[in-house]
């Protein structure tokens, strides 16, 4: 889904570049080069919130962009979900039951 | 005395995601029931010691992660885990869980450390607040929040994740997101 952007930009390009849209900066991805390319096309599917850390690649301490964070959640959470889907087990419907039977008949 | 019907029912509401938390920090769903099961049979037999009206899932959780704790201590003694060689034992088996769209994320995950794991997924997954998730790990609430940052930070790199782009070769995990995982 993501564009290979074009390294190459005319003079004529940079009008956008450093004037600070924020989805022009989270395009850029690569991070920190001066020259900007700044044709519509290559804007995020999502622009990115924050203009600064994104256009950094992800350090290895640092705290990871939302949009990480969130596909990490959504698997996450779809892993555990599916565990969930499975609703109670009948054997541990039985072991409850189990232990009240014997509890009644430990207490009569 | 029998449960009361209040406390079964809660009980077995739990089951579902209890056994969700031990499949994701066991990776094996033969164990994770055989922690469930100790869970709630510990559970029943202390049940005196639980206080109607506070949450029986995070003090089920409670049970069941020091039952794993102790379990996955003793196993480390027996086997030397210093390079993992345990987590990838953990991982090699196909049918541990019956998606095999999870494959590659279940090895992410074996491969955190335990402290990491079960704080990412009691937060992450389970819904529990970081104060709940500080309770049932027995720590501070800064703890907790570290760990779950650590622990996405490496999930991150291991599953390749990485700014814009989607998940590395494993188209499967991708599917399994766009047709919704979520209930």
């Amino acid at each position: 889904m993501k564009e290979q952007k074009p390294l190459t930009s005319g003079p004529g390009d940079q009008v956008q570049g450093r004037a600070g849209s924020t989805e022009d900066n989270g395009a850029r991805g690569g991070g920190g080069r001066p020259q900007g390319s700044g044709s519509v096309e290559q804007m995020p599917v999502r622009p990115s919130p924050t203009m600064h850390n994104e256009i950094h690649p992800r350090k290895r301490r640092g705290r990871l962009g939302r949009d990480v964070q969130s596909k990490l959640g959504k698997t996450l959470q779809a892993y555990f979900d599916d565990v969930v889907k499975e609703g109670v087990p009948e054997r541990f419907r039985l072991l409850l039951q189990q232990f009240d039977d014997r509890q009644d008949k430990g207490s009569s | 005395m029998p449960l009361e019907p209040s406390v079964r029912e809660a009980m077995l509401s739990a089951v579902p995601s209890l056994r969700a938390f031990a499949i994701s920090l066991s990776g094996n769903v033969d164990r994770a029931d055989d922690l469930v099961q100790e869970t709630l049979l510990r559970a029943m037999a202390n049940i005196d010691s639980f206080q109607p009206g506070t949450n029986m899932s995070a003090w089920l959780f409670t049970i069941l992660r020091n039952l794993f704790r102790s379990e996955y201590r003793k196993r480390r003694r027996e086997v030397e885990d210093a390079d993992g060689s345990y987590a990838d034992t953990l991982t090699s088996h196909p049918e541990q869980h019956g998606r095999i769209e999870f494959e590659e994320f279940r090895k992410a995950l074996a491969q955190l450390p335990p402290d990491q794991r079960e704080a990412l997924i009691l937060v992450g997954a389970s819904g529990f607040s970081y104060e709940e998730a500080a309770g049932i790990c027995d720590c501070a609430v800064g703890t907790i929040k570290s760990r779950v940052n650590r622990a996405r930070t490496r999930l991150s790199e291991l599953l390749a994740i990485d700014g814009a782009d989607d998940f590395g070769p494993d188209q499967s995990t991708r599917a399994v997101l766009s047709a919704g995982g979520r209930r």
